[in-house]
């Protein structure tokens, strides 16, 4: 149970951090995202969403504040900082790094 | 802080929530679906808060408060092991705490004065002179007063009683730089202090003051004589205030200067550099011990080197140097190497009772052992849940600390009563210059650190090995309820055996050293010492309180023994320097005329032929000065010559009466009579020929059960002076204790009224005092003894009810096939037996090799009597099937039925 966490970990940080890079939003709007965007493919485990979001700010990668949501309800905020840009970068091209490489290995006979 | 985070938390996890029952309310699921479906998306929103917690860090703190609820909950379901585990530990931590509280009240703690970090003491081995004081006084600036005290013991005559009382010397300013203000009246002035003639003035303590002067509110002003000098009292001390020396007695205090009226001849005005003192002042609150210490060796390399000037010598061996070592005041005076060797003994006395929490320890680690296996299926199931193994450990430690700090807590207690008891033991059974003992033994914040570090300890010490091994369970067959433990059955050899082999083995070794001295002790009271007790009084005579002509002291002596002599129903009368049995000796190197020292081969002494023992101490001769007819009055026979008689003085040749066991070592063929020893003179090592006059049968003289050594006797006529000073009233006499005292008392006031006898006893309650002593330390040997006893029942009864625990299945086949109750009970105490049995031989064993050791104190039996081996073994048994006892008849519950069936 682990270890799988642990390979969705890194992934799910990736994709909060990415979709953060658009601008700031609370957690259910980057649940939302998330499946919007992949199409439906990716669907965020909402157990694993806060928790990261809660590991993210601790690193100083995201910092949160109430706000307003659209409906004028009060909800959590969280937004990129400029550290967790750079980290952002930094696992962006980590990541096309290593699908490249397995991209490789599935191609080969 | 705390709060405000989790109601965030809360809140946004609500709102994610809501807008996920909004969307699928969109979807056109009813209000109730659609929240059923969001929290099922959701996932375990407990689990959640947990993961945000954790990713947060705050967890630690919760989980410790959680840890120790949940082991409070545990605890609290199993009473009879928490109680068990609880006592053990207060027994275990307790004796070692009354030890430590002892040490603490000693050694450690500042005295009750107040700024008592300021006080610091200036001692080596080696106590300054009163020059030195001076000197430090006058040029170490670090101090804000620095006082000086010792200690003298005059003859204090209040109307017309006199009686022994101890001084306490001091410089002026002793009750200014302690901080002490006298309850009624003040203390020294600076005239007081310097001049002698306006000096004989006293401050006297409360205990004088409500025993000799009926604590009259009007004490201040009257008058008293010391050493038939007037004084008069200007204060009384409160009554707290007992000095600043453990064990000495202090009944009042008088300025130095008042020395030089009190012993003219020699004081310390006078030569100050001939007479020591105790030195303790005052640091100044801006001055470190570091920057004191310096300024100290400064003054004393001064003093060094004005010493070698005014002796002329250069050569520093010659000299001791100048005490200089700075130390914070405590209540025993020591120098560093004094401390040290304390300390070393301090260790020692840790260490066995270390052992006995050790034991305790055992104890209950086997305890939580036999209880993990009833939590197998609770720990694995959380494990299976997802607790990491590390949490586990981490909880099941909580529940042994909190097992530890129960049983610290406990102990602590314990040890106060415990000390407190001890005390006034020893107050009540020794003589009255120990009545100044008054420790503080109350919970200072030392102890309560050492409570906690040992609870600690001990905690980890026994909860930590059980905790890693019931988390290391197997989940699967944990989950299956096996309730058979792997690796019972043959296999009899345990770690957790052991234990209980070895605390049986322990008690053994404690409790017989203690039966052998105790029955030798009884052995030798029955046989009889040597000399008669019955009708014997014993006064102690202070001839030294009658000034310093030894003539003069000489004189009244002999007036008191004739008149005593007279007195009717007296038969016989005489005076000892030494009471035998009843404390002191006097001990020189064997020296026989013509023979070379240290010639003579180890001795060997037999007793009618039968079992060879050897002497005490060979090489020493010990030695008692006595008046005439000394054998007469004690019911010594002289089995050869004669005793002493007036004619035997200082203008006649030597002569000396030996015992029996010196006169066969002198003379084998039996004629010791004319033989003669070397006496040596203890200030010069010059030698004198004494002549053997007297044969005297054999006695006891230190101890009941000692073995022989060589005694002799010597008259105190022709005693050199030095000798001189408390002698012992021996009197032989028909009647009751109180008119012997009050005729023996009048007596000595009729020849001098400042002649003081006092403390008339009988000579059996004098023995018994003093022997008493020894014995409270033989019972406390043999309480520890029990108490090691007692953890060893407790973890036999651990071990055993472990065993029946596991072994359900066995048994329940056993009586399924037929074994009866009885069968079954007898099975699981026969193993009991064998443990305990296994325990007792090893510790008989090494008690019988042992107990070589102890064979000077253990005269008359040998150190393997039978009688006390069989003694301890019973009752070591039976403490064992005690023990067992309960386990054996739960084992006869077991029902087969349900048992087999549990598989």
């Amino acid at each position: 149970m682990d270890k799988k966490t642990d390979l969705l970990q890194g992934t799910l940080d990736l994709l909060i951090l990415k979709t953060l890079q658009t601008g700031p939003t609370h957690g259910w709007d980057i649940a939302q995202r998330i499946r919007q965007v992949s199409l439906e493919i990716l669907s965020v485990n909402q157990g694993s969403l806060y928790p990261a979001l809660h590991r993210l700010e601790s690193q100083g990668w995201i910092v949160s504040e109430w706000g307003a949501s659209d409906n004028n309800r009060r909800a959590k905020f969280y937004r990129l900082t400029s550290v967790g840009q750079r980290q952002l970068a930094a696992e962006t091209e980590s990541w096309e790094r290593f699908s490249r490489a397995v991209a490789l290995i599935l191609q080969s006979t | 802080m705390r709060e405000e985070m989790e109601g965030e938390l809360d809140e946004e996890l609500r709102f994610h929530i809501e807008k996920e029952i909004e969307q699928n309310i969109a979807r056109g699921m009813s209000p109730a679906e659609a929240r059923r479906v969001a929290l099922v998306e959701f996932g375990g929103v407990e689990r959640v808060r947990e993961e945000c917690r954790d990713a947060r860090g705050v967890r630690l703190l919760e989980d410790l408060l959680q840890d120790l609820r949940y082991a409070l909950r545990v605890l609290k379901k199993s009473p009879a092991f928490t109680l068990v585990s609880v006592l053990s530990l207060a027994l275990g931590i307790g004796v070692n705490a009354t030890v430590f509280g002892f040490v603490n009240a000693v050694m450690l703690r500042p005295l009750p004065l107040p700024d008592h970090d300021e006080l610091v003491r200036i001692q080596d081995d080696n106590l300054p002179a009163y020059s030195d004081y001076l000197a430090f006084n006058e040029r170490a600036q670090v101090f804000s007063g620095l006082t000086a005290y010792d200690f003298e013991s005059f003859q204090l005559t209040v109307g017309d009683s006199p009686a022994r009382a101890d001084v306490v010397l001091v410089s002026g300013n002793y009750f200014d730089v302690l901080g002490v203000r006298p309850a009624l009246g003040r203390a020294f002035s600076a005239d007081e202090s310097a001049q002698p003639g306006a000096a004989a003035v006293a401050v006297i303590s409360h205990g004088l003051w409500q025993g000799r002067f009926g604590a009259d509110p009007a004490v201040v002003g009257k008058t008293f004589r010391l050493s038939r000098v007037p004084f008069t009292i200007i204060g009384v001390a409160p009554r707290e205030f007992t000095g600043v020396s453990l064990g000495r007695r202090h009944d009042l205090w008088v300025p130095f200067a008042a020395e030089v009226l009190l012993r003219p001849e020699g004081n310390r005005t006078v030569n100050p550099d001939s007479y020591q003192v105790h030195v303790i002042g005052r640091l100044k609150p801006e001055v470190s011990l570091a920057q004191a210490q310096a300024a100290v060796e400064v003054v004393a390399a001064q003093q060094d080197q004005a010493r070698k000037v005014r002796l002329f010598t250069d050569s520093p061996g010659e000299q001791p140097t100048t005490p200089r070592s700075l130390s914070r005041a405590t209540a025993v005076e020591m120098g560093p190497r004094d401390r040290q060797q304390s300390w070393l003994g301090v260790a020692a006395v840790l260490a066995v009772v270390g052992l006995v929490l050790l034991a305790a320890c055992a104890n209950v680690a086997n305890l939580l052992l036999g209880r993990a296996a009833g939590r197998r299926r609770e720990i694995a199931v959380r494990l299976a849940l997802g607790a990491s193994r590390q949490r586990i450990v981490r909880q099941l430690l909580t529940e042994s600390l909190v097992l530890s700090l129960l049983g610290a807590t406990a102990g602590l207690i314990l040890s106060r009563w415990v000390g407190d008891l001890l005390l006034s033991l020893v107050q009540r059974n020794s003589p009255a210059d120990m009545a100044a003992v008054a420790l503080d033994l109350s919970l200072d914040w030392r102890m309560l650190l050492y409570g906690m570090l040992v609870a600690v300890l001990t905690g980890v010490a026994f909860g930590l090995v059980p905790a890693l091994q019931a988390s290391k369970s197997d989940v699967v067959s944990d989950l299956k309820a096996e309730t058979t433990p792997r690796g019972l059955g043959r296999r009899r050899l345990t770690f957790r055996n052991a234990l209980v082999v070895t605390q049986v083995a322990i008690s053994a070794l404690l409790l017989i050293p203690a039966g052998l001295l105790l029955r030798s002790v009884r052995l030798a009271e029955t046989s009889g010492y040597g000399f008669t007790v019955a009708d014997r009084y014993v006064a102690n005579v202070e001839l030294e309180a009658l000034g310093n002509d030894r003539r003069r002291q000489s004189l009244i002596r002999e007036q008191l023994l004739g008149r005593v002599r007279e007195m009717p129903g007296v038969h016989s009368a005489t005076m000892s320097q030494i009471v035998p049995l009843a404390g002191g000796t006097m001990v020189v190197t064997l020296e026989v005329e013509g023979e070379v020292p240290g010639q003579q081969a180890a001795d060997v002494f037999t007793e009618n032929g039968a079992s060879v023992h050897a002497l005490d101490q060979p090489g020493s001769l010990y030695l008692n000065m006595v008046d005439t007819r000394y054998f007469e009055t004690m019911g010594i026979p002289l089995v050869a010559g004669r005793d002493f008689s007036e004619r035997d003085d200082a203008t006649a040749p030597d002569v000396i009466v030996v015992n029996e066991t010196l006169a066969r070592r002198l003379a084998p063929d039996g004629q010791a009579l004319g033989r003669r020893l070397i006496e040596r003179d203890p200030m010069t090592g010059k030698p004198k020929s004494v002549e053997v006059v007297g044969v005297a049968r054999d006695a006891k003289y230190i101890w009941p059960s000692e073995r022989p050594r060589y005694f002799a006797y010597r008259p105190f006529r022709q005693i050199g002076q030095s000798h001189l000073g408390t002698a012992h009233l021996i009197v032989h006499a028909a009647g009751d204790l109180g008119t012997i005292s009050k005729e023996v008392r009048s007596t000595a006031n009729a020849i001098d009224p400042d002649l003081s006898v006092e403390g008339v006893t009988q000579l059996d309650e004098l023995i018994e005092r003093h022997v008493g002593e020894t014995k409270l330390v033989i019972w406390a040997s043999a309480a520890v003894g029990a108490l090691a006893l007692l953890l060893g029942a407790v973890g036999l009864y651990g071990v055993m009810a472990y065993a029946v625990a596991g072994r359900t299945k066995e048994i329940g086949i056993r009586m399924a096939l037929g074994a009866g109750h009885g069968r079954v009970r007898r099975m699981i105490l026969a193993e009991g037996l064998a443990l305990a049995a296994a325990g007792t031989v090893a510790g008989l064993l090494i008690s019988a090799v042992s107990m070589r050791l102890m064979r000077s104190l253990l005269y008359g039996i040998s150190p393997t009597d039978p009688l006390t081996y069989a003694a301890v073994a019973t009752f070591l048994t039976a403490v064992a099937l005690l023990a067992s006892y309960v386990p054996a008849r739960r084992a006869t519950k077991v029902d087969p039925m349900v048992a087999l069936r549990s598989e």
